[in-house]
């Protein structure tokens, strides 16, 4: 009786541990990875270089298409819900422009790029651990926060960053002129892009680079937790977006109500 | 005075509650060329490397490089540890999105040692001197394993590195890679003093190369010590004695399968004093038929008393004929021999094989003599573990019987017995009369056998063993001969085999069936022929007249084409029809209607008898009979009907009662 009682608080306390021992390990993975900046100097710049523009190339350009067709999608739907159920009795822009800059549009890109980036990272570090790559990385005195985790932190922040403010343009404006071509509005675009102010864009742009931090942190972590099996890495690739979406949300709400 | 680079100080790992190293100490001095190698399945080389390698911090010990802890230095220190130490992992490690040569440059650029054409030029430089012959700008999935693996260790050796540890690196490789290499790591040893420590798996050829062996057993090191030494324990010495027995895995060890020692036949064939020069000679089959009679072309000795005498073998020669074959593509460094001292003349690197003198009963023999004289030899890559470990080191010969059994049971000659020089089961040597040789087995007598199917069955199959088998190929004219003779006798069984059974059918049938097949087919083609119209009248007068008797004859049987010809035939045919028609008639008529008078009135008196027998016994009773006498056979079939009740059924059949 005793042990059924007790079960459900020795499941918090272990799932505790563990979220605090995968956000030490995280952090860990953050500090190290500015920490080796100042420690190598310009040793392997040009490397770390070559891997960050590879990997925004991927996590941010090849991202394009997908956050345009999602942005307009969800910016026209906004708009057009939000007119249709407050037309005329509040300003629709505001309200609209709000929901879709602030709220929707850093989560659709924190998705894009968990879905992206973050588990092609996750798979890619898993192999590379298998198959002795990265051994062979420090064995040759490389260090793994240099050429692994900094490029991939800094395209992730840079991808974030970029997709959202293309994604608020192709939003707006894209979902505006739907809205438009297909029924009325009351009001002109100009409002609806000066309807978010410049403190609730910075919001928008920390979110995401929060959002993008915690991923790319999240599924390297996850990839380098693969230890002999190669079945182990869908596991760990799984493991990477449900922490990274769990993160994802409670950093928006925190982020939502702190800021 | 060297100095150790590397120690292991009570190392263990554990996985779990599972050690996979357990204790281990160990130091690699500098200079030092030494091996770890595993004789069980449980593992712990890689994590030993790893560990030793500074890449995996074990559970308890410490591990030193020049007396500092790998896992407790700082950034610094532990870049300049890097710099000393070159690791190849197994399968090579190289980045899958880059290719082999940004692979290989990767830590020059990454550190800023090299640029420019300095660093091309270091890269081509490493790749060569490892051997890699493919091209550098593919990736390292697009070449091949033994690419993979030499390009990683021209990374590994990119930045002059003073340990270089390598994970099972020699396993799979081809002789020449494992030549190349092992002059690699000699040369880097003794011009530059590299340390290696090799990590492999159980390989006698590891004996060659390092002067320290440490063996590990379930995680454990149970010795590291001077190769020498080291057969000195007996679970060592056991244990590798065993993973000697398993087959031959690598080229090296297969190479030790040309150590030949005939002394049965008198006849020494050493083909192990100097290094292998290629790939191919350790491929194919070394197979002498030694029977008294030296094999043409091989063995080119001036009769067949060579034997004794001085004698080259040059094993260059291409796939010879006849029964003996040897090695193809090996050296063809002749090696004539001493006659006096019965010695091989010096020769120092060069596969070749040697027929010595026989060994004098009694005396020390050549082979002896032989393993003497290798011994104060260098090592060279054919010689096995046993006589660079064990019998160097002073201990008493262990016999390699293992390696001339292999001869042995593949050519059909008995092991020596050590005490006696004799073969312990002699074996006659193989004659070439046997038909594995092709001298042809002698085709069966054609006598008659009981059962003339089993003899064709029989026949057949002897003719077609002596088909399939190989054709002697000797020069010996009375063999060819032989040979001839047995072939043309195969022709004749062949063509008698293939021929449908022939041998089930009478003779005189058989002459007779040919007889008519021909008649017939002359029948066939005069039917079939096209007539004549531009030719002689005569002919075609000829030819009118055989087709007015042809449709007469048609007519006439209506039998097919072939029985037109013989008009003899055509008339026994004739007559046979019409037997037959007549029997078929008068078996099926239901009464003979134009038949005899005196049969026909038989049959109507047997069918009137058959009649009136069916009415008498379908008649119930008779309709107007005496009514006294009705009386009483009515009361008798009563009485009899309860007879008949309470009788066995068998009474209601009693034929009285029927007639009454």
């Amino acid at each position: 009786m005793g042990g059924l009682f007790l079960a459900p608080i020795r499941w918090l306390g272990a799932t505790a541990i563990a979220t605090l021992r995968t956000g030490a390990e995280v952090f860990s993975l953050f500090y190290g990875a500015f920490a080796v900046i100042i420690l190598a100097r310009l040793r392997g710049f040009r490397i770390v270089v070559e891997v960050t523009i590879q990997q925004t190339l991927f996590t941010g350009v090849h991202a394009l298409p997908l956050v345009s067709l999602a942005s307009l999608a969800l910016g026209s739907l906004i708009i057009s819900q939000v007119q249709s159920l407050a037309g005329g009795v509040i300003n629709t822009a505001d309200i609209a422009a709000h929901v879709f800059a602030v709220e929707v549009l850093p989560l659709v890109v924190a998705l894009i790029i968990l879905g992206r980036s973050g588990t092609a990272i996750c798979v890619e570090l898993a192999n590379m651990k298998l198959s002795g790559e990265l051994d062979a990385l420090r064995s040759m005195g490389v260090a793994l926060e240099h050429v692994i985790v900094l490029p991939r932190l800094l395209a992730g922040l840079i991808s974030g960053v970029l997709l959202t403010i293309y994604g608020f343009a192709v939003g707006l404006a894209g979902g505006y002129w739907l809205v438009k071509s297909v029924g009325s509005l009351p009001f002109a675009m100009e409002a609806l892009l000066n309807a978010v102010r410049e403190e609730e864009l910075i919001k928008t742009l920390v979110k995401v680079c929060f959002f993008a931090v915690g991923i790319v942190l999240v599924s390297i972590r996850e990839g380098y937790s693969v230890q002999a099996s190669a079945r182990e890495v869908p596991q760990a690739t799984t493991r990477a977006v449900v922490r990274s979406m769990a993160l994802v949300f409670v950093l928006n709400t925190m982020i939502s109500v702190f800021l | 005075m060297s100095h150790p680079l590397i120690q292991l100080k009570g190392v263990s790992t554990c996985y779990g509650d599972e050690f996979i190293l357990r204790d281990v100490d160990l130091d690699l001095m500098a200079g030092e060329v030494a091996a770890v190698v595993s004789i069980d399945t449980s593992g712990g080389l890689t994590t030993l490397l790893k560990t030793a390698a500074g890449l995996k911090p074990p559970t308890s010990g410490q591990v030193l490089f020049n007396g500092d802890d790998v896992y407790s230095m700082g950034y610094g220190a532990d870049q300049k540890m890097r710099k000393r130490v070159g690791v190849v992992l197994e399968g090579g490690a190289l980045h899958p999105n880059r290719s082999v040569w940004d692979n290989v440059a990767f830590p020059l650029r990454y550190h800023g040692e090299r640029r420019g054409g300095d660093l091309s030029k270091t890269v081509e430089r490493l790749l060569s001197d490892c051997g890699f012959n493919e091209d550098p700008k593919l990736f390292p999935w697009q070449i091949s394993a033994r690419g993979r693996k030499l390009a990683g260790l021209a990374r590994a050796l990119s930045r002059d590195p003073e340990v270089v540890i390598i994970d099972r690196f020699f396993e799979g490789l081809e002789m020449p890679d494992w030549r190349r290499l092992f002059e690699l790591v000699m040369e880097l040893n003794h011009h530059q003093g590299v340390s290696w420590l090799l990590i492999s798996e159980v390989d006698a050829a590891i004996f060659q190369v390092a002067e320290r062996v440490g063996v590990l057993q379930r995680g454990e090191l149970i010795g590291y010590d001077h190769r020498r030494r080291l057969f000195e324990h007996a679970e060592i010495r056991e244990a590798f004695e065993e993973a000697e027995a398993k087959p031959m895995r690598t080229r090296t060890q297969r190479a030790k399968a040309l150590n030949l020692d005939i002394s049965s036949q008198e006849v020494s064939l050493d083909i192990s004093s100097g290094p292998l020069e290629s790939q191919s000679a350790m491929e194919g089959d070394l197979t002498i038929n030694i029977d008294g009679r030296l094999p043409r072309g091989n063995l080119a000795g001036e009769e067949d008393s060579a034997l004794e005498g001085d004698l080259t073998i040059d094993l260059g020669v291409k796939k010879p004929k006849g029964p003996a074959r040897l090695v193809r593509n090996l050296d063809r460094t002749r090696t004539p021999l001493d006659p006096e001292n019965a010695k091989p003349l010096p020769k120092p690197s060069s596969l070749a094989a040697t027929i010595l003198e026989p060994p004098t009963p009694g005396t020390e023999d050549a082979r002896a003599q032989d393993r003497a004289a290798r011994e104060r030899q260098p090592l060279s890559l054919g010689e096995t573990f046993y006589e660079s470990g064990i019998q160097s080191a002073g201990s008493p010969p262990t016999p390699r019987p293992d390696l001339g059994e292999t001869f042995y049971e593949s050519s059909g000659f008995a092991p020596i017995d050590p005490a006696s020089r004799e073969p312990a089961t002699p074996t006659p040597p193989p004659s070439l009369e046997d038909t594995s040789l092709g001298g042809g087995t002698p085709l069966p007598e054609s006598t008659p056998t009981p059962d003339p199917a089993a003899g064709a069955k029989a026949m057949r199959k002897a003719a077609k063993k002596t088909v399939q088998a190989p054709a002697p190929t000797l020069s010996d004219p009375a063999e060819d001969a032989k040979g001839k003779a047995a072939k043309a006798k195969r022709k004749a069984a062949k063509k008698t085999v293939q021929a449908p059974a022939p041998t089930l059918c009478d003779p005189a049938e058989d002459a007779k069936a040919k007889a008519a097949k021909a008649k017939r087919k002359a029948a066939k083609k005069t039917v079939q022929a096209p007539a004549p119209t531009l030719s002689d009248p005569a002919e075609d007068a000829k030819a009118k007249a055989a087709k007015a008797k042809r449709k007469a004859a048609k007519k006439t049987v209506q039998a097919p084409a072939p029985t037109l010809s013989d008009p003899a035939e055509d008339a026994k045919a004739k007559a046979a029809k019409a037997k037959r028609k007549a029997a078929k008639k008068t078996a099926q008529a239901p009464a003979p209607a134009l038949s005899d008078p005196a049969e026909d009135a038989k049959a109507k008196a047997a069918k009137a008898k058959r009649k009136a027998a069916k009415k008498t016994v379908q008649a119930p009773a008779p309709a107007l009979s005496d009514p006294a006498q009705d009386a009483e056979a009515k009361a008798k079939r009563k009485a009899a009907k309860k007879t008949a009740q309470a009788s066995p059924p068998t009474d209601l059949h009693d034929p009285n009662q029927e007639g009454a």
